[in-house]
């Protein structure tokens, strides 16, 4: 076992026995520790409370040198989650140059509940709904819930 | 019906008469009488004078042009109300049908009178194979302005239609203009003097009908031989060639011709592709063998692990204890050398702090206790952090996000340690500042905005100033 898989391995023992707020997590192939999947439920308080959004993470081999690709496979109406099946989070932490082999899984999944009940128009992958959450955030929110009821309903 | 075709001569000293009925026609003296003809009877007859000829002398003008062409190819007349038009109009087989109409300046006659015709499908053909010569040689197509109309020396500018049955039913045609050539200057070679302010388009054209490729070569060479003092030969090279990128751009789909790209999108997909290829293009550089060298190596001792004598490589994350054996970074954190070298291999900083390992603030936060992360305040601002680097960064931001200027210079965000520092943050410039680069990048690109379009908008008030 190479060093990295040991770290993944260490790093998901410890996230199955006790698993960051709101999240289950799983691996979809037993034998493939370097892809993770995540059900969030979304945080209290936000437009995504009742959700249960899927997240997937994939480890790259030279993890943790490289930084987790972490993307939404539930459809979210956010401003730094692109709008599309692609799922793509804007998250500082886990750009190249921001990238340190001292961050963890968990603090990343943390990171993107935090995005939830926080999302962060400044830096936004969908500009419009980014407008949307400054502008119109009564609007923001109806959207919000109306993808939650219609995507993230758990049945993913 | 033989009569028909040869008339009565009615302008002499005998009187021709006429039967509307059933043509016939006499001299009256032949029956001074009565006007009845003598072939059908009826009295619907006419005395024919020269002035009032109701007989249809050129019967074939009551045919439709299509019915007396049908079987037979052959140009017909010019118009005679337009002297400086003239107009043929050509019947092929199988329904061809081709009309064509010279313009003529008013101040010139036409040289040779109307254009000998083609008299066969052939001609038409080599005609035609001729006319598409002229739109790929030298010569260029006409174009309907001034110098092509009116201009002196006079231009002949022909348009030319083309129809026959189309595939399905109804009528296919399509039209060709061609201008005067071989008359014309020929701009890519010889940019004259005394040229209009639209020669541009001219030399523009040129290039794309008569060229493959951009006109840069050509243009380049020319430059060098004049005398370079002509900055305005030089600004209409400039000017052709972004004109004619432009229009490859119109045509390829992509935006993108060679080295070039023509739209923020195609710049954003360039650059995306080069982020994923090489994703650590915008983080730091390695470091350097000699500086991964002379880091020390120690024993773990009780000073290094705290009180309760516990302690981790937060890289392999495997616990630690007084005795082993770490590489001690500058910034006084410490790891596993295996591990470490793995991350100073790629990048020069601490995987903890990010303070680089050499160079001038090398280790700084120096005051930083070991294994106690340092405050924001005092981390410096990471090192090689060139404003290519920051260029990048941000075009991947814009990358993903197409609504954002794709220049936005991010010189005085925050040092990205104090992100770091706190991982659950997702970077967040104020909106203030941000909205402050935009104007800043905009500015930048001159106030008429980027882009082909402007630029050549900005080129022709230029010329015009």
């Amino acid at each position: 076992m190479s060093s990295s898989q040991k770290r993944i391995s260490k790093e998901l023992q410890e996230c199955m026995t006790s698993p960051p707020t709101g999240m289950t997590i799983t691996l979809p192939s037993e034998s493939d520790l370097h892809t993770w999947s995540v059900k969030l439920a979304g945080p209290p308080g936000s437009p995504y409370a009742g959700g249960l959004f899927t997240l997937s993470v994939v480890l790259p081999p030279d993890y943790p040198f490289k930084a987790p690709q972490v993307t939404f496979a539930t459809r979210i109406y956010h401003p730094n989650v692109t709008n599309d099946s692609a799922g793509a989070i804007c998250l500082g932490m886990l750009k190249a140059e921001n990238w340190k082999p001292a961050s963890r899984v968990r603090a990343v999944l943390d990171a993107v509940r935090q995005l939830l009940a926080e999302p962060n128009p400044d830096d936004p992958l969908e500009a419009r709904i980014a407008d949307e959450f400054r502008g119109a955030p009564r609007e923001f929110e109806k959207n919000a819930r109306s993808y939650v009821a219609r995507y993230a309903q758990g049945k993913k | 019906m033989a009569s028909r075709s040869q008339h009565l001569d009615a302008t002499t000293s005998r009187e021709v008469v006429y039967c509307h009925h059933c043509e016939h026609e006499w001299y009256r003296d032949e029956r001074p009488n009565t006007l009845e003809c003598p072939s059908c009877h009826s009295e619907i007859t006419e005395i024919v004078s020269p002035n009032n000829d109701p007989r249809n002398l050129s019967d074939n003008d009551s045919v439709p042009d299509y019915e007396r062409h049908r079987h037979h190819t052959r140009d017909s007349d010019d118009d005679p109300d337009e002297d400086d038009i003239e107009q043929h109009i050509l019947h092929g087989p199988g329904g061809f049908f081709s009309r064509r109409a010279i313009y003529q300046s008013p101040d010139r006659q036409a040289p040779n009178g109307p254009r000998a015709a083609p008299d066969n499908a052939d001609q038409i053909f080599r005609r035609f194979t001729e006319l598409i010569g002229d739109l790929g040689g030298p010569a260029m197509v006409g174009r309907s302005g001034p110098d092509t109309l009116f201009a002196n020396p006079p231009q002949r500018v022909t348009v030319q239609r083309f129809s026959g049955p189309g595939f399905t039913a109804g009528v296919s045609s399509f039209t060709i203009t061609t201008g005067p050539g071989r008359n014309r200057p020929d701009p890519s070679r010889s940019p004259g003097p005394g040229m209009g302010p639209d020669d541009p388009f001219q030399r523009l054209f040129g290039n794309f009908i008569g060229e493959t490729g951009p006109p840069l070569g050509h243009d380049a060479s020319r430059s060098s031989n004049q005398n370079d003092g002509d900055g305005n030969t030089r600004q209409n090279a400039d000017f052709s060639m972004a004109l004619s990128q432009l229009i490859a751009s119109l045509i390829n789909p992509h935006m993108a011709h060679g080295d070039a790209v023509y739209s923020q999108e195609a710049l954003d997909r360039i650059i995306t592709n080069l982020m994923e290829a090489n994703p650590q293009s915008n983080a730091p550089a390695p470091a350097s063998e000699e500086a991964i060298a002379k880091l020390p190596k120690k024993k773990l001792d009780e000073e290094m692990l705290g009180p309760e004598l516990k302690g981790e490589c937060t890289i392999c994350i495997d616990d630690m204890k007084v005795g082993d054996e770490v590489v001690v970074l500058p910034c006084k954190h410490w790891f596993h050398e295996q591990c470490v070298v793995l991350w100073l291999k790629q990048h020069n900083t601490c995987p903890i702090c990010r303070a680089a390992i050499d160079g001038d603030a090398a280790g700084r936060p120096s005051g930083a206790a070991p294994r106690s992360q340092p405050s924001s305040s005092d981390v410096p601002p990471p090192l090689r952090r060139s404003s290519v680097q920051n260029f990048f960064r941000n075009a991947q931001a814009g990358s993903s996000s197409r609504q954002e200027p794709l220049f936005r210079r991010d010189s005085n965000s925050p040092p990205m340690n104090s992100r770091l520092m706190q991982p659950t943050r997702v970077r967040s410039p104020s909106p203030s500042r941000r909205s402050a680069q935009s104007d800043r990048a905009r500015d930048g690109r001159g106030s008429s905005g980027g882009g082909p379009l402007h630029w050549i908008r900005d080129q022709f008030r230029d010329r015009r100033s």
